[in-house]
């Protein structure tokens, strides 16, 4: 049983999106706080819980995330190859990407997991990866309780 | 055990506050030496922090060197002096002194909170266009503070932004200041000025000047740049569009008996990085290099410009001997190099939206000496002989061990 | 936690508070937070706010104290670090109210003040829960040992010397110098090597520095500030003791094998032998006969696939050996036979066109079509396609001289292995490209010379002195609380693991980027404080939760969650 991928023109437009984003302390932070410098609009849809580095983002806590009723978490963090904490970002990815099919197996929509390794300039590009999820997340119906309980 | 406190004995001067200078004097304080750091910009990580990628890693220039610069910043034993220049390196009684002379600029950026209260009140009052928020030509600098822009020239000197500033950074009445002269006895100099790009319309072949889609290596850097002009698009300059076609030449002004004879050591590397970067995000676009022998020899490069090969960025080994403009349909034009292939012996004429020019970068001259022998100055990094960010680093390391190990003869002990 | 937080909102000169007003945040700070006590204020970076700050909590005993104001990347790191360099130093959090929601959110200013309510309140939720790692007194001793006494290896331990550090220097042969001692002389000025090395045997020979000759290094323990290498000598094993480890081992010649018939044709030789053939015609006046026409090949076993690496240090060396054979007798034909020159730089070009004007032939060949040596039992000749002319080349030749690529020695990888060092594709150790090329991501770990890439002498002993320059300068912050260490604006605390829960599954030991978790035996897991850096992998791959770094616990992220959160299950 998966969601039905909604169509965003006919999503109710007055829900509010909600998002977290862990990024990392280094690279990630530097995009976002680029987006910052540059003034670029964003859609208030999303918070920034930084981390000091991706590969300690627990999947317990993405899980959590989802099941208290946010619509996505994003995690970001350097780019591959760039990571400060000797390349700890490449299991970190692949934990998580595992984390994005398990989403799906238990019905959720993969996209509300999104994982980004960019890189200290691209404020630009933060600014697009927000724009995009929370356009995703928006055309994504509420989080089912019952899909992801803690026990 | 702490450091020991050195604050009694003279610091050593290191002159340019590059990727070399950097590591020379954080490298020193942590031995527990006192620095002068002078950097005639101001910002610090020299041409490295406005590459927006590095080779072999293709990440951003920026995010390392910005640690040691933070680093640098907050280091006890470092006094940073930007926007200085060192006038002249004097001996007087066996004593060497350095003449530094810095010009405050408009903006403070240590006391600056980047609130853009100036700008408001000089687009209300002032001349439009005086203040910009974002400094020109830094497009790898985010984090070593955006400080205003103020342009010299526009500005009507009323003093709005002044009066509007919460604490007092930004001034115009410093633009017309004469410099501050300081004079600082030092044990020590290493010199670390690093290298500046020549201007290739020099070379009257390539008819540099003559397109607006002809580029030096650092400004088609700038212009493709993630955080550039155009967000990390690349386009021509010409007219906007996606280009075609992108040839880089090397060797221009360089390894020439007109010019430079020598080889700059980083631009094949360069021109490889700027090529696949541009092939991956334009894969349909032709990209060429000229080249004359293709530098690939340091940890990890050859892979790199094979990587390159395969990714059909096209190598063609040859020093093409015309860049001229060909007039488009619709208006406009494009440029074509003409070239002899050296594997087929051809000459080709072949037709490039954009061309970028690389070589010919001369290290930036050791400021004045005067006086004789005005102490054992060292020189590490591209101004004493040309290196990429590895080289460099390493090289500013080992003037700190021999300014190091020189102190420590001098006071007969260790740090 | 008893007292209460106090949350600083800075109002960046009341330039904020145009986009965040301060009766919304107040209202929905208060509303949810009713403990907090609540200040603005007009500005927290210069020094004298900061003066104020430490003032303020140290005469109201808050517990905590949480920022509201810009980017840490603007100002804020600047004020947490100031705090903590304060007398009353407590725990403080930083939450960007500017960059990260009043400049991206301007046109939207009701969006803008609800996320910035969410924010002081997600920060004050962390913050309140968040415990400290304890601070640890480091020492380090203050020795250095340094594997390899050729020109880096040397240059390390005379640098170290100089700069009153002890140094234990080993190396697997009974002398010092390494390669060089088989090198007579080294570009691109013709250096005696012997003269080259005058200097730095001197130095290495510093009574600090305690030579082991015949002894080589079989495993290394510890940790930075106390590694323990055990050594071996003639099959006698001792431990030592050293607070860092630079590593110089150096690289190995390829030699050939049979390539271009160097195994059944005379005169068809290696650079190294060349070496050996070289001295002993330059000790002779008048030049003996003998050698009339002399080829060099480059790139032999280089830059194809099997081996997809420009060593870097042939090219000047075919070169600076060509003008030798020139300087031994003009009238020797010599001819060098490439597939590009290779020399970078100013000095290098210098050499180059040295060698042009010398009367040197330069003919370029193509991958795909290498020269063919020919001759019967003695080699006569050298037959190419010249690459830029197309043309076939038949040059007599009695001697041919093959430039191999230098290549890592088999020792350098288990070497490498015990300390967490990577090697590159081509068994090369790499150092944390690009600012700290000679620092492992493993503190007090450094390299130098042919073992991180094929080097000249002279590129050899700068990389010794710099790497000798920067364990000096990891020991010199010997004794320093390593919480300071880290760098700026890093709030990160260092792993612990709690015997109760952990299950020794091993994910954190096989997962941890430093080897700072470790496995002895049957025991718990333990996390060494000095290895740690904090970047919480072992927490998030432990499946019981026992692995946890106060500073980041899932406690305390679940509770900033909350915070944000439509729906609570409690």
């Amino acid at each position: 049983m998966t969601e039905p991928a909604l169509d965003i023109r006919t999503t109710n437009a007055h829900r509010e999106i909600r998002a977290v984003v862990f990024a990392c302390r280094w690279c990630a932070l530097l995009g976002a706080d680029r987006a910052g410098k540059e003034r670029i609009d964003l859609p208030a849809s999303f918070r920034i819980i930084p981390v000091e580095c991706a590969a300690g983002v627990e999947p317990d806590l993405v899980l959590r995330a989802l099941a208290d009723g946010l619509d996505g978490v994003a995690v970001m963090g350097c780019h591959l190859g760039g990571c400060r904490h000797n390349e700890a970002n490449r299991p970190a990815r692949l934990r998580l990407l595992l984390l994005q099919d398990l989403l799906e197996i238990i019905g959720l929509d993969r996209r509300r997991l999104l994982l980004s390794w960019g890189t200290a300039h691209e404020g630009y590009q933060f600014a697009g990866l927000m724009r995009e999820f929370t356009a995703i997340l928006a055309g994504l119906p509420a989080v089912d309780p019952t899909l992801v309980r803690p026990c | 055990m702490n450091a020991p406190d050195r604050s009694d004995s003279l610091p050593i001067l290191v002159v340019g506050a590059g990727v070399a200078g950097l590591t020379a004097a954080m490298d020193l304080a942590g031995l527990g030496v006192s620095v002068h750091l002078v950097e005639r910009e101001s910002h610090l990580g020299g041409q490295v922090m406005r590459l927006d990628k590095l080779y072999p890693s293709d990440h951003c220039g920026f995010c390392p060197v910005w640690t040691e610069g933070a680093a640098c910043l907050s280091h006890p034993l470092i006094t940073l002096h930007r926007n200085t220049s060192l006038e002249v390196l004097a001996n007087e009684d066996g004593r060497v002194i350095a003449l530094l002379a810095t010009c405050p600029p408009a903006v403070d950026s240590d006391a600056c909170i980047f609130c853009g209260l100036c700008l408001e009140a000089c687009e209300a009052g002032g001349v439009r266009g005086t203040i910009k928020m974002q400094p020109a030509g830094l497009p790898s600098d985010p984090a070593t503070q955006p400080v205003p822009y103020l342009n010299p020239v526009l500005c009507s000197r009323c003093g709005e932004c002044r009066g509007a500033c919460p604490t007092g950074a930004i001034d115009p009445g410093r633009l017309d200041k004469p410099p501050l002269e300081v004079r600082l006895p030092v044990a020590d100099v290493i010199f670390a000025t690093g290298f500046t790009e020549r201007n290739p319309a020099m070379v009257p072949e390539y008819l540099a000047d003559s397109h607006p889609d002809i580029f030096t290596a650092m400004d088609f850097e700038a212009w493709i740049a993630e955080a550039g002009p155009n967000a990390g698009q690349i386009s021509r300059r010409l007219n906007g569009k996606t280009p075609r076609s992108i040839g880089f030449i090397q060797c221009v002004g360089a390894r020439d008996q007109r010019f430079l004879s020598y080889c700059s050591s980083v631009c094949c590397m360069h021109a490889l990085k700027q090529a696949r970067w541009v092939k991956r995000r334009l894969p349909a676009a032709s990209v060429a290099i000229f080249f004359t022998d293709l530098r690939a020899e340091g940890k990890g490069y050859e892979a790199y410009a094979r990587a390159a090969a395969m990714e059909g960025v096209l190598l063609v080994r040859s020093r093409p001997g015309l860049v001229f403009r060909l007039p488009e349909e619709g208006g406009g034009s494009t440029l074509a190099v003409h070239y002899e292939d050296t594997n087929s012996r051809q000459l080709i004429t072949a037709e490039f939206d954009i061309v970028v020019l690389n070589g010919g970068l001369t290290a930036c001259p050791l400021p004045g000496q005067s006086g004789s022998d005005a102490g054992t100055g060292n020189a590490c990094g591209f101004c004493q002989e040309p290196a990429d960010v590895s080289r460099s680093v390493v090289q500013g390391s080992r003037a700190a061990a021999l300014a190091a190990m020189r102190l420590a003869r001098r006071t007969g002990g260790g740090p | 936690m008893s007292g209460t937080p106090l949350v600083l909102i800075c109002t960046c000169h009341e330039t904020l508070s145009r986009a965040l007003p301060k009766h919304a945040l107040r209202i929905g700070i208060i509303s949810r937070m009713p403990a907090a006590h609540l200040e603005f204020v007009p500005s927290l970076c210069r020094q004298e706010d900061m003066d104020r700050t430490a003032g303020l909590l140290e005469e109201t005993k808050h517990s905590a104290v949480l920022l509201a104001a810009c980017s840490p990347f603007a100002r804020g790191n600047k004020v947490i670090e100031g705090l903590a360099r304060s007398n009353y130093a407590i725990p403080a959090s930083l939450v960007d109210l500017r960059e990260g929601c009043a400049w991206i959110h301007g046109g939207n200013p009701e969006a803008a003040a609800a996320k910035a309510v969410d924010l002081v309140c997600m920060g004050l939720a962390g913050l309140t829960r968040r415990e400290r790692s304890p601070n640890f007194h480091v020492q380090r001793e203050r020795r250095v040992l340094v594997v390899g006494a050729g020109p880096a290896g040397l240059a390390a331990a005379g640098t170290l010397a100089q700069l009153g550090i002890e140094v234990i220097l080993a190396d697997r042969m009974s002398r010092q110098g390494g390669l060089l001692n088989q090198i007579g002389r080294l570009f691109p000025r013709n250096t005696p090597s012997q003269e080259f090395l005058a200097p730095l045997l001197q130095d290495a020979a510093h009574p600090a520095v305690n030579f082991l000759p015949k002894t080589s290094v079989t495993r290394t323990d510890g940790d930075p500030g106390r590694f323990e290498a055990r050594l071996s000598c003639d099959g006698q094993n001792k431990t030592v003791i050293a607070g860092a480890l630079i590593l110089a081992c150096g690289a190995m010649p390829v030699l050939p094998e049979n390539h271009f018939r160097s195994g059944e044709l005379s005169g068809v030789i290696s650079q190294l032998e060349l070496e050996t053939r070289l001295r002993k015609l330059e000790g002779q006046e008048p030049a003996p006969p003998g050698i009339t026409g002399a080829v060099f090949i480059q790139c032999m076993a280089a830059r194809e696939d099997a081996r997809p690496y420009c060593s870097s240090i042939c090219c000047p060396t075919a070169l600076k050996n060509a003008l030798r054979l020139k300087n031994i007798n003009r009238e020797i034909c010599v001819t060098i036979l490439h597939r590009g020159i290779t020399t970078p730089g100013r000095t290098l070009e210098e050499l180059y066109r040295q060698a042009m004007a010398s009367g040197i032939r330069f003919v370029a060949f193509s991958p795909a079509d290498p020269p063919k040596v020919r001759g019967d039992n003695f080699v006569n000749a050298v037959s190419l396609t010249d690459a830029l002319s197309a043309r076939r080349l038949d040059i007599a030749a009695d001697l041919v001289v093959l430039s191999t690529p230098l290549r890592p020695r088999p020792e350098t990888a288990s070497l490498a292995g015990d300390l967490g060092l990577r090697l590159d594709g081509m068994g090369f150790v790499c150092g944390t490209e690009p600012m700290q090329p000679l620092a492992a991501p493993l503190h007090g770990v450094y390299l130098c010379g042919a073992v991180r890439w094929p080097v000249s002498a002279q590129d050899a002993v700068d990389q010794g002195r710099a790497a000798a320059v920067k364990a000096a300068t990891f020991l010199t912050q010997g004794g320093v609380d390593q919480k300071r260490l880290f760098l700026p604006g890093s709030q990160s605390g260092i792993a612990s693991i709690r015997a109760e829960a952990c299950s020794r599954c091993g994910r954190c030991v096989a997962g941890c980027p430093y080897g700072a978790c470790r496995r002895e035996g049957n025991e718990v897991i333990s996390v060494s404080g000095i290895r740690c850096r904090g970047c919480g992998l072992c927490a998030a791959v432990c499946p019981s939760g026992a692995a946890r770094i106060p500073e980041q616990d899932s406690a305390s992220m679940r509770a900033m969650l909350r915070e944000i959160a439509p729906r609570i299950i409690q």
